[in-house]
């Protein structure tokens, strides 16, 4: 091989989503010479916005959460001075439930947000209170304790409603893709208190400022970004990293390589079976990624009438039967599924819907579509903007295949591996120990989801490297 | 299994997540106040040690592991 | 498209615990149920150590007025279906009852009452015997008990074969849901503690003085012990229409005979059955990620075991968890491999295998990876349950993590 390129990193991240971007920005920061390798033409990975007959729509996520005074996402952003480049924008209430005959509202005031669910549910009222501060309160010890819970043995600690249980367990199918019984306490209950408890933030101008904005810093902070660049293989020698190979510029060396895309293909394609044990392998494979979403895109007239807040995001359901709404979720059954999630803009120009989807295969989406598309609007219509097929100037929809081809993640995963305590802070599913200096960071590194969870990891990441070279954060 | 060999294990796995290094880790260290280590690399330590010495550690005895101490009297039981 | 089959309930009467609760902490803390045989006299016998069943008081469970019309075998699998069936959340008045059945399997069933007509009539005589306890001698009392008790009017089995009995109900009563001749069924084992198994297995020298060691050099045979095992299956669409909880789901069952020896097992007849068990099921030998052993501690079923398990998985045989629970339950008869089902169930939602205890020294014949004394967080998609019993009949099941 040819290197073509004499440069030597010190650090190669591969995958500009938001957490490859924040590790970059923290790597950077501390004196080391970072390359990020993006194989798309824009930095985010999830979080872009594309421009369709003059719209504007984010790809997938919509919304972040943890800019509270402590929060995560707040400190890095100050950290960074990311809140100085871009205006963040809060939606109160951020996100309503409403399940068949009941309804919720998550407003930035968590009292307020008590007073919802007690409204709502007054025979558990201490409960709902007891549940909230247990979510908010941050000792470590007391999530620690729930580790190989699921978050539904943590609603029935706390709950006998089965209403409210399942009230509690229906954002987090739209936000994480399992039923409660599935999805790991620690991470339903992160995902609780860091985009319900704390969310509805947003940058002005759409989700792709943010991702610009961070890789703007990266770039000012002596980072290169380098974009339309796949990166084909990671090289490996002697159970040491030794760099990278870009398709078109061919070896790059490198001390440590932080992957930020997909974990399978990390392993499996970048670096190669002959590298990795047998038994690494073997898990890899039967581990299970989180479910992908079929989205759809709406540019209206903005003079649609609708109950709904502008700006919120909605999780609706005709029932309450989650179990058998993820099972449905899994055979694409979009009617038997019973719900949808929703987003309107919050100058109404555009509606983002999606339910939680299977990856299937490319005909079934090129042969269902349009139906899926149809049914979605005829449902919306029905349940949440009356009309709003008199107002639709555009519509557009993403499958798993889409979010595969765009981001290149197994199956079209949207948040990694799926949130099961089983698969939950797998040490080596981070920092492989049989290669030093590879690192895993996002939302395929176990150990967090949601924007303001891969912000943690990409941080989390940087600081361990950092840490390592005794350069100091 | 020798006492010593497991005491210097467990400082590695927790070296290695906290990313602070060995030299600064003693039996007596903190893992949450001098460690930094927070829920999720609490979960981490344990996921690893249960790896690597293929055994349960319960939910319940994790909140007791304050220090490097606990972590390996509670391995040391566990193997014995 | 074939009904799928769930697991909804677990009921346990155990050694280490009654109800599944108790049962699944103590198993994961090593905890070993043999006691000194308290129930008749051992002084003539060559050993003296049995899992009895202690703190079980059968009025906590059965209508004191019935109670001397059951057997304690029956006893303890009415006892173990009432709790299954509540762990189930299911009330037998709110449904179709001939679609509900009961499938339990057994080795000598209610022989306790063999026992005890014997004993009466050498004191007092034929005519102390009464009706009732004639009643009960039948093996299928047991199974009828439980219809009577539950009013479950569909189909009523028992299978005597023995040691894989269990695992013989668990797959008979699936292969009903699946051919829609029921839509739940009850199915496991019990077994009681009988002077007669007892005395025929010191007989056979089969059994270790103070402690089972399954796949340990030194052991010296398995332990006499009782027991009842049930669970509730049924099919999924119904467990779903109910909201019912899902333990794990039943992909299959093998079964096979040896077709050979009365006592000696054979290694083809042992993975013949896992062979046939995951073809059922449709699974590869990587799949699997757990197996229940059937572990006795006797000499030659450990090894004859462990040689099947390296025949079926080949290369990788070192990488799959194999524990056998009989280290801390004994060998529980007909109950074994019914009461090891739901060990594997609750391993399947838990992801933690309970270990094999009493492991001090490795023999190169079955150097499996037992497990050896602790429990171990794995994650557990899909467990086999091994059963063997005399007469080479073999059984094996498959169970998956339902998602």
């Amino acid at each position: 091989m040819t290197t073509t390129n004499k440069e030597i990193y010190d650090a190669v991240i591969i995958g500009a989503g938001i957490s490859g971007l924040i590790c970059g920005c923290y790597l950077a920061k501390a004196g080391m010479k970072v390359l990020i390798a993006e194989q798309h033409h824009k930095p985010g990975g999830y979080c872009t916005t594309f421009k369709r007959k003059g719209f504007s729509f984010d790809a997938t996520a919509h919304c972040f959460g943890g800019y509270r005074e402590n929060g995560m996402t707040r400190k890095v952003f100050e950290d960074l001075g990311i809140n100085k480049k871009i205006k963040i924008i809060r939606s109160d209430p951020a996100s309503q439930v409403v399940m068949a005959d009941k309804e919720v509202f998550f407003w930035s005031d968590v009292n307020k947000t008590i007073h919802s669910f007690q409204a709502a549910f007054p025979d558990e009222s201490n409960e709902i209170e007891n549940f909230f501060y247990f979510l908010i309160k941050p000792n470590p010890s007391s999530f620690s304790r729930i580790r190989s819970s699921s978050f539904g043995d943590l609603l029935n600690d706390y709950f006998k409603n089965e209403k409210l249980k399942s009230i509690l367990s229906a954002p987090l199918l739209g936000i994480g893709g399992l039923p409660s019984s599935q999805m790991s306490a620690f991470i339903g209950a992160k995902l609780f208190s860091e985009f319900l408890i704390d969310g509805g933030y947003y940058p002005e101008g759409g989700m792709q400022t943010l991702s610009d904005a961070i890789a703007d810093r990266f770039r000012e902070l002596g980072g290169e970004l380098k974009l339309s660049c796949l990166v084909s293989k990671i090289k490996v020698k002697d159970n040491k990293i030794r760099g990278i190979i870009i398709e078109k510029e061919g070896f790059i060396p490198s001390n440590y390589v932080i992957s930020n895309c997909d974990a399978r293909q990390t392993f499996l394609k970048l670096i190669g079976k002959t590298v990795i044990p047998q038994d690494f392998i073997l898990k890899i494979k039967k581990m299970t990624p989180s479910l992908s979403d079929f989205i759809l895109y709406i540019g209206t007239d903005g003079n649609f009438e609708s109950s709904l807040i502008p700006g919120i995001n909605l999780c609706f359901f005709l029932h309450y039967d989650l179990e058998r709404a993820y099972l449905a979720a899994r055979k694409c059954d979009i009617d038997g599924f019973g719900g949808f999630l929703l987003h309107v803009a919050h100058d109404k120009s555009t509606i983002l819907a999606y339910i939680p989807a299977s990856y299937k295969n490319k005909s079934y989406w090129d042969n269902n579509k349009h139906n899926f598309m149809e049914f979605l609007v005829k449902q919306i219509e029905k349940y949440a903007v009356p009309n709003l097929s008199k107002h639709i100037l555009y519509k557009e929809a993403a499958s798993p295949h889409t979010l595969h081809r765009y981001t290149l993640n197994y199956r079209g995963a949207s948040y990694g591996w799926a949130g099961t305590s089983s698969q939950l802070a797998d040490p080596d599913l981070r920092k492989p120990s049989f290669i030093q200096g590879l690192y895993l960071t996002g939302h395929w590194a176990t150990l967090g989801v949601g924007i303001s969870g891969v912000i943690y990891v990409g941080y989390d990441t940087a600081k361990l490297i950092v840490r390592k070279e005794k350069i100091g954060v | 299994m020798n006492v010593d060999k497991i005491e210097k294990e467990i400082m590695s796995i927790i070296s290695d997540i906290s990313g602070f290094d060995i030299e600064e880790i003693n039996l007596d260290t903190k893992l949450a106040d001098q460690l930094e280590i927070d829920s999720i690399k609490a979960i981490e330590i344990v996921v690893a040690i249960e790896k690597k010495y293929k055994i349960l550690i319960r939910d319940e005895d994790v909140p007791k592991i304050i220090t490097v101490r606990e972590a390996v009297d509670l391995v040391n039981k566990l193997v014995r | 498209m074939n009904r799928r089959i769930v697991i909804t309930g677990l009921g346990v009467i155990s050694s280490i615990g009654i109800g599944w609760r108790e049962f699944w902490k103590n198993l994961l803390d090593g905890k070993s149920g043999i006691s000194p045989v308290s129930s008749f006299d051992t002084t003539n016998h060559f050993t003296h150590n049995g899992g009895e069943v202690r703190d079980y008081d059968p009025e906590q469970l059965i209508d004191g007025n019935k109670l001397n019309l059951i057997s304690r075998a029956s006893q303890f699998a009415v006892s173990a279906a009432k709790l299954a069936l509540e762990d189930a959340n299911l009330s037998a008045e709110k449904y179709q009852n001939t679609r509900f059945g009961v499938c339990i399997g057994t080795t000598l069933g209610s022989v306790q009452n063999v026992e005890i007509m014997n004993d009466l009539d050498i004191k007092h005589g034929q005519s102390s015997i009464t009706r009732e306890l004639i009643y009960q001698v039948p093996t299928h009392s047991t199974s009828a008990a439980i219809a009577k008790e539950f009013d479950f009017q569909g189909p009523n089995i028992m299978f005597s074969t023995a040691c894989a009995a269990g695992n013989y109900a668990i797959g008979y009563g699936f292969d009903l849901i699946r051919l829609e001749k029921a839509d739940i069924m009850l199915v496991g084992g019990s077994d009681p503690f009988s002077k007669v198994a007892f005395t025929g297995f010191n007989q056979l020298s089969a059994v270790a003085p103070d402690k089972c060691q399954p796949f340990d050099k030194n052991r010296r045979g398995m332990m006499v012990a009782e027991g009842a095992g049930i669970l509730v299956l049924e099919s999924l669409e119904g467990a779903l229409k109910r909201n019912a909880h899902i333990y794990a789901e039943i992909l299959g069952y093998g079964l096979s005979c040896d077709a050979n020896h009365m006592t000696q097992p054979s290694v083809e007849g042992m993975s013949a059955c896992m062979i046939k068990a995951m073809n059922t099921a449709g699974i590869g030998k990587e799949n699997v990620d757990y197996v229940s052993a059937h572990g006795t501690g006797t000499l030659v079923n450990d090894r004859t075991e462990c040689a099947a398990i390296k025949e079926v998985f080949g290369e990788t045989y070192g990488n799959i968890p194999v524990s056998s629970i009989k280290s801390m339950l004994g060998h529980t008869m007909g109950a074994a491999s019914a009461i090891e089902a739901i060990a594997c169930a609750l391993a399947i939602t838990n992801n933690m295998i309970p270990p094999t205890i009493n492991f001090e020294t490795p023999d190169t014949e079955c150097d499996i990876d037992c497990v050896p004394n602790h429990a171990r967080r794995h994650t557990v998609n899909i467990a086999l349950n091994n059963s063997y019993a005399f007469g080479g009949n073999n059984a094996c099941l498959v169970s998956k993590k339902f998602i």
